[in-house]
């Protein structure tokens, strides 16, 4: 006669324990695709305004002639606290510069996409979650793959946000763009930056 | 008198309880379990906090092991009644 040990009572207690623990995370994952706002909902009452300077030869690392980099500042005003549900550990936040550039040096003409991140932010609680930030230079420096703007076509610059989960699969969006493409300069700046 | 301690300790670390006592504590760590996880996301989803599900949760089947996995004597109110001994059979005859 074998009757029900400590051991088989744990083991009775923590298999079910595992159902009921999946159970629960699918439940709270599942929560995101209803509580999270939609694009259109985070982008409402935010604007995002940037402003070309000069173009400025900056040198990266010891050697070479420097590449052409976008003196820029931007200003955001942005209200992403309506994203931070229960299940929304924290945001990364980045703006990126969407641009075409027209590549006819290098025979016929060639359209390329760009994309390219200059500035981010990790927001970790809905306090603060509110950006407004005034007159805001990159964090990284708005250089092009080809070292030169002169065929770069107008630039639109977004908000984007990816938000991270306690439970589930990583959600982004966008929270706001700039109204009308933004001119990239042909003016350089004279004097050189190093 | 060593083996005599040995052998309590190992009906203590078995700890067994009778058939009444595991069907009891079989569908109750199936209904708590099942009451819990209903019970901590619905607080966590009102209040919009992950912490409070999780702490109920864990807490919860903290008390549930508690109170299933030592031989409590609420367990044991149903011993197994053996037959009376019956009087020994002539079985060396029949060989």
């Amino acid at each position: 006669m074998t009757m029900h040990s400590v051991y088989q009572r744990i083991n009775n207690l923590s298999a079910f324990l595992s159902t009921c623990l999946f159970t629960l995370a699918a439940l709270i994952a599942a929560t995101t695709f209803i509580l999270q706002p939609t694009s259109e909902a985070v982008s409402t009452g935010n604007s995002l305004s940037v402003d070309h300077g000069l173009i400025e030869l900056k040198r990266v690392g010891y050697y070479g002639r420097g590449h052409e980099t976008v003196d820029l500042k931007f200003n955001i005003t942005a209200d992403l606290s309506p994203i931070f549900h229960w299940n929304a550990k924290q945001l990364f936040v980045y703006i990126t510069a969407d641009y075409e550039h027209d590549s006819q040096a290098k025979g016929g003409r060639k359209i390329i996409d760009n994309r390219v991140v200059i500035w981010d932010r990790i927001i970790r609680d809905k306090e603060s979650a509110k950006l407004n930030l005034v007159n805001q230079r990159p964090k990284y420096p708005l250089r092009d793959y080809s070292k030169s703007w002169s065929n770069a076509l107008p630039a639109t610059y977004t908000i984007h946000y990816d938000v991270m989960p306690y439970v589930g699969i990583l959600t982004s969006g966008t929270a706001g763009q700039t109204t009308n493409p933004v001119k990239f300069p042909n003016k350089k700046a004279k004097s050189k930056t190093w | 008198m060593s083996s005599q301690i040995e052998q309590k300790i190992r009906s203590l670390l078995e700890g067994t309880i009778d058939f009444k006592g595991q069907e009891r504590v079989e569908s109750l760590v199936h209904y708590w379990l099942i009451f819990t996880t209903a019970l901590s996301f619905i607080v966590g989803l009102a209040i919009q906090d992950i912490s409070y599900t999780f702490k109920i949760f864990f807490g919860s089947s903290a008390l549930l092991a508690l109170v299933v996995v030592p031989p409590w004597p609420f367990l044991s109110q149903q011993p197994v009644t053996w037959l009376p001994e019956m009087p020994p059979s002539d079985t060396k005859k029949s060989q």
